[in-house]
């Protein structure tokens, strides 16, 4: 029997429970066909159903995991949706056993941030729903959080700016050119969450000003996690500029305000290094 | 590659148990350290997960350290470049300075949870495969690379032969070397008819054993599982006596966890498994003395040293 084959045949009885309750009914050679196994793959699936019990315990020991797997994803990377999920969910393994049943057990492995995107995505149909006001603002903060680290997975060394280069002094700042690194990304939310993200206690307890707020999430470096500022609306419009190359002089044209103010702002953003002279 | 040096007897240093295991107050040689819990995500740019290279640093202070990987993948199907083992875990284990890694012999495809249901085909063709990519890996890592035998619940279809003739084989063809987990050797005796933990051992190449992993488990439903949720039985103990008189392994690990695989796992406690894991502890550590002496032990030749 070809290891790969059976492998692949494995993999479909872990992740399918349907096919996995077929397998062990009487019969299941002459129905093999229907479920798109060829003649070869029903051969190594009737060894696997030869061994009903052991079978059964390595397909729901995997389950199992797997659960603790999608839970243990969201609570290392989205702390504050996993603390809402235990607070509105009553039994949270059980609700991920029918997400995951939704998704076909799928097992993504040392790919941690694609599997709390995903379920992420699954909490986002319904949560906000069930949570009240403020519940959808964490859930999209943490959604594009977990995106910015996945868009930076195969960046180059070249786009975190050395230390040097970031303190740059106030009066340099009019002559230069500026352009973002990409290690930043600004969430507007509907809601000022600051009450919440100060304190997760208060989540759901204490209410939020129904007022927008951009929060800016950077990586100070590609070894260090993650960091959140409260950035004003003009700090979010130069940043927005800056996904293209623009001078001191072009962006002043464009935010208004005084030059005094945006040189505030792009010496803290050069800090922070999500901003980089051009 | 040079053999191992004897560091003694340790633990796994599992996070599952850290809330109520006092891990820095036990008087071990060793701990043996999860590659993948330190190991920062495979789709972001860290290499490492925050906070771990002052865990590390602070744990090197007091304790040899020696890597373990559970989830390299690298005997999946897959390019061995693109695995976990290769992107994170070889980095890793350098950075510990680890004198040996150990991974295990398990499918995968990017995947974790499925690997320990399951088990290499035990062919001739996956002698060849496998050997292969070991061979490679182990260039990589720089450093001996011992491969554990899995417990499992039912052997992978088109076997050839037993799972201590494949291991005996692969070593052979590879280079590397054997973790020797006797939990699972003890575990798949009592599941699988025909499977003896006797021919097990004498089949096996002993003297490639650089690791030894002890534990305990539990019976549910009619089969007996590696759970590591209780002490370890007496036939473990009988199999480890055995195994030293001919093996000189780098050091002897003793596992517990928490409810890692099934809801009818035992769930450890401070005030139930301490003294248990320290009596468990203490055992090893007698047995090994009596084999080796007690200065083959490093806190033993640090403390005789005046350190």
């Amino acid at each position: 029997m070809d290891a790969e084959l059976t492998w692949k045949v494995w993999r479909r009885l872990l992740r399918e429970p349907g096919l996995a309750r077929e397998l062990l009914e009487p019969g299941f050679l002459e129905r093999a066909a229907g479920w798109g196994l060829s003649s070869e793959e029903a051969r190594v699936a009737a060894v696997y159903a030869a061994s009903p019990e052991g079978t059964r315990w390595a397909i729901e020991t995997y389950r199992y995991r797997l659960v603790d797997g999608a839970l243990g994803a969201l609570a290392s990377f989205a702390p504050l949706t996993f603390a809402l999920y235990r607070k509105l969910e009553p039994d949270p393994r059980e609700a991920t056993r029918r997400y995951l049943d939704a998704v076909g057990w799928v097992d993504d492995g040392p790919f941690h941030y694609r599997a709390c995107a995903r379920y992420l995505d699954h909490l986002a149909g319904h949560l906000p729903e069930r949570g009240g006001p403020g519940v959808g603002d964490i859930l999209l903060l943490e959604s594009r959080t977990v995106a910015l680290y996945r868009s930076l997975a195969e960046a180059p060394a070249s786009t975190w700016v050395a230390p040097a280069e970031r303190a740059v002094p106030a009066a340099l700042l009019p002559q230069a050119r500026f352009a973002a690194t990409g290690t930043g990304t600004v969430v507007t939310t509907e809601h000022t969450l600051t009450p919440w993200l100060r304190d997760p206690a208060a989540m759901l307890v204490t209410p939020l000003a129904a007022a927008p707020q951009h929060l800016l999430v950077y990586l100070p470096t590609s070894q260090e996690e993650h960091r959140l500022a409260g950035v004003g609306g003009t700090a979010k419009q130069v940043l927005d500029l800056l996904e293209q190359p623009h001078s001191f002089d072009a962006l002043l044209a464009r935010v208004g305000g005084g030059s005094g103010e945006l040189t505030d702002i792009l010496g803290s953003l050069l800090r922070m290094g999500v901003l980089r002279r051009a | 590659m040079s053999h191992v040096p004897q560091l003694g007897v340790g633990l796994q240093y599992n996070p599952d148990v850290l809330h109520w295991f006092p891990f820095e107050e036990q008087q071990v040689d060793v701990l043996e350290v999860l590659l993948d819990t330190l190991m920062a995500p495979l789709d972001g740019p860290r290499i490492l997960r925050p906070g771990k290279a002052g865990l590390l640093q602070r744990l090197r202070a007091r304790y040899a350290l020696v890597a373990h990987s559970n989830y390299g993948g690298e005997f999946g199907f897959g390019p061995l470049e693109e695995t976990a083992a290769v992107r994170r875990h070889v980095a890793l284990a350098r950075l510990m300075e680890s004198p040996w890694v150990s991974d295990h012999c398990f499918y995968a495809e990017h995947s974790w949870m499925d690997i320990w249901s399951s088990p290499l085909q035990f062919s001739r063709a996956e002698v060849a495969r496998v050997a292969a990519r070991a061979r490679r890996l182990q260039e990589l890592y720089g450093m001996p690379l011992g491969h554990e035998n899995a417990a499992y619940y039912v052997p992978c279809p088109g076997g050839e032969m037993g799972e201590a003739e494949f291991l005996a084989r692969l070593v052979e063809a590879s280079g590397t070397w054997l973790h020797l987990d006797l939990h699972n050797v003890y575990t798949n005796s009592i599941n699988h008819p025909g499977y003896s933990a006797d021919a097990f051992l004498r089949t096996i190449p002993l003297e490639r054993v650089i690791t030894i992993h002890l534990a305990g488990g539990s019976w549910s439903e009619g089969f007996y599982h590696d759970w590591h949720d209780s002490k370890v039985p007496e036939p473990v103990w009988e199999m480890l006596e055995r195994v030293l008189e001919v093996a000189r392994p780098g050091a002897v690990i003793l596992e517990f966890q928490g409810r890692g695989h099934h809801a009818n796992t035992r769930v450890l406690s401070r005030e139930e498994d301490l003294q248990l894991i320290q009596s468990d502890l203490k055992r090893a550590q007698a047995l090994w003395d009596r084999r080796f002496g007690p200065l083959s032990r490093r806190t033993a030749r640090e403390q005789g040293h005046g350190r």
